[in-house]
């Protein structure tokens, strides 16, 4: 018998009993458009957190102290390495800003609101890539003055002004027990972020920071941003830090280390694809329980179709024929489901996409897998059904009422 | 062309084994048309699931076309059914959900006829015993003469070496009962070897040649005069 003859027996089968066999493929249905959701969407939300990563600078990296270094006071980074780094890499580095948050509290006449402080020079708004939107940035002269001036968020600004155009006015800034008043010299819009969770941070002169948070002179870390000719960022990374081991006399001890944005978008990917391998683990229990049910069914046609294994072992059917008629129909039934199930796939990623606002489509991948996928249910979840089918006793088949 | 030798058949084992066949030995010769007789019990039944080679003996010999049918294995003995056997049951034994030229395509589906063949042959076979227009019913639509009428064809098509029917009157009126035995004796004339299992003499009288048997044995063979 050959497979087109057998794929006609296996349609007229299910055909014939279309309620069950839609039911069976609900299963299939349910787990592949869940597996092909979770994976187009898993896959869409790592190209845009990328995408959004990557903007915010591949240029740049963060040099820290090593976590598990003992670092002597003669070791820690302090103002002056940054003139330093400057001066030493003129050509590679575009801006060199130091690397102090602090959480703080800013109170005005109608509200107050909890925040981190970011300790700036003049080139912070350009490294943080922030865009003013009223008001300027720090200046030369807020930095060498210790100016109590500050700049922050539009939403913290209408949280606090109702109003977005507020520079000029006063907000008291509390650190620990101590108020000081600020004059808000500009505020910044703030950028929409994935899923909305990000602090509200304000921009303070670091020789300030240094003054209200005792700092003397040092600092959590240092960022670099590179000049976007810069061919081999890594490279130049690896010559500042010898430089600055230089300058602390500790070459070579690895007391410092650096994080970048491209080192970040590998962990949100990896961490990112790990949640998403997760996920889809658990929907593709529902794709075993699919299978079960396609074997359940399976076993009661069987059952029911023994007088016509008889007949058609009466009439000269091997083994082989009866076995692959009931394989065809169990991966007839699963394909079937996988594929309207790939369908709905499209269909919830598109409607998920919308929702989260990220452009999400259906990967051919993530289709032909789920299409590889159902076929081999058919097949693994088919085999002992149809092995039962195919072994069944002409005469006892014949006999069965 | 057939020839069963001390042919055997005992089912279970031990202290609890019956034997169904006690030693039988006859020979059926080219466009014979023979009735196998005897009430329940006697082994026609057994008998016949042999020679249909859908059984096998447990003991003895049985040799249709100089094969020796007891040496072959599960997949040649489905080979066998296909090609030199057309079966015809009392009840029919047609799909219920294909017409009836779908059910006479059947047997030559596992032979491997190509599609444009099958159709042509069915159709030709279901006209030979005047169903040309029934072709596209299904069994449901059809009485009961018309539905052995159709086995009937579907038994032919494969142009087997001998037509086995078990009871082939036993679900019909007298009056489709006579067309049907009617049938079979135009397909003996034509030549064909035909075998009719059956515990009524009536029918048996129709055939030319009646194997009676009783317990398991051969207790009579005998031409039936005309």
């Amino acid at each position: 018998m050959n497979i087109v003859e057998a794929f006609l027996i296996s349609f007229q089968a299910i055909w014939s009993n279309k309620l069950r066999s839609i039911l069976t493929m609900l299963g299939l249905i349910i787990g592949i458009s869940s597996v092909v959701t979770i994976v187009s969407l898993g896959n869409a939300t790592q190209i845009t957190i990328e995408e959004e990563l990557s903007s915010l600078g591949v240029n740049s990296v963060y040099i820290y102290y090593e976590k598990s270094a003992i670092i002597k006071p003669s070791e820690k980074f302090v103002f002056n390495d940054m003139s330093y780094i400057e001066e030493n890499f003129i050509e590679s580095v575009l801006f060199v800003t130091p690397n102090i948050s602090r959480p703080g509290e800013i109170i005005s006449d109608i509200s107050d609101a909890g925040l981190i402080f970011n300790a700036s020079t003049t080139d912070t708004d350009e490294s943080e890539d922030l865009t003013l939107i009223d008001g300027r940035f720090l200046n030369d002269f807020d930095i060498s003055g210790y100016k109590k001036n500050i700049v922050i968020d539009s939403d913290i600004a209408v949280e606090l002004f109702d109003d977005t155009k507020i520079s000029g006015n006063k907000i008291l800034v509390k650190t620990g027990n101590v108020s000081n008043s600020y004059n808000i010299v500009g505020v910044y819009q703030k950028e929409e972020t994935i899923g909305g969770f990000s602090s509200a941070v304000a921009y303070l002169p670091y020789t300030t920071m240094d003054m209200i948070y005792k700092l003397n002179g040092q600092m959590d870390g240092i960022k670099i941003t590179f000049n976007s000719t810069v061919e081999d960022p890594d490279l130049e990374k690896e010559r500042i830090i010898t430089a600055i081991e230089r300058r602390k006399n500790n070459l070579g001890e690895e007391k410092y280390s650096t994080f970048s944005a491209e080192d970040l978008i590998e962990t949100v990917s990896t961490t990112l694809g790990m949640i998403t391998l997760f996920i889809s683990a658990i929907a593709a229990i529902s794709l075993i329980v699919g299978g079960i049910g396609v074997m359940n069914i399976m076993l009661v046609s069987v059952t029911e179709r023994t007088r016509e294994i008889g007949i058609r072992k009466a009439l000269g059917a091997q083994y082989s024929d009866i076995m692959i008629q009931f394989l065809i129909e169990a991966v007839t039934i699963s394909i079937i489901g996988g594929f309207i199930g790939s369908i709905f796939g499209g269909v919830f990623t598109s409607i998920g996409g919308k929702l989260m606002d990220i452009n999400a489509v259906v990967s051919a991948d993530s289709l032909i897998l789920a299409i590889i996928f159902s076929t081999s249910i058919g097949i693994f979840f088919g085999i002992y059904p149809a092995n039962k089918a195919a072994k069944l006793d002409p005469i006892e088949a014949l006999r069965h009422e | 062309m057939l020839t069963v030798k001390n042919l055997k058949k005992v089912y279970g084992s031990g202290e609890i084994s019956v034997q169904a066949l006690k030693g039988i030995n006859f020979t059926i010769t080219e466009g014979e048309y023979v009735s196998i007789i005897g009430p329940s019990g006697s082994g026609k039944s057994t008998l016949m699931n042999i020679l249909g080679c859908l059984d096998k003996a447990s003991e003895g010999e049985y040799i249709l076309e100089n094969h020796p049918i007891q040496t072959l294995s599960a997949k040649e003995l489905a080979v066998v059914r296909n090609k030199k056997i057309g079966f015809v049951f009392q009840s029919y034994n047609l799909l219920p959900k294909m017409t009836a030229i779908r059910n006479v395509e059947l047997s030559m589906i596992y032979a491997g006829v190509s599609r444009e063949e099958r159709k042509k042959r069915a159709m030709d076979v279901l006209k030979k015993v005047g169903l040309e227009d029934r072709m596209n019913h299904k069994p449901t639509e059809l009485s009961g003469g018309q539905k052995q009428r159709v086995a009937i064809a579907r038994a032919l098509v494969n142009n087997p070496s001998i037509i086995l029917a078990d009871e082939p009157t036993g679900n019909l009126d007298s009056e489709s009962a006579q067309g049907i035995l009617k049938l079979f004796n135009e397909l003996n004339a034509e030549g064909k070897t035909i075998i009719i299992v059956t515990h009524e003499n009536e029918i048996a009288r129709v055939t030319k040649r009646i194997l009676n048997f009783r317990d398991g044995l051969l207790v009579s063979d005998q031409e039936v005069a005309k």
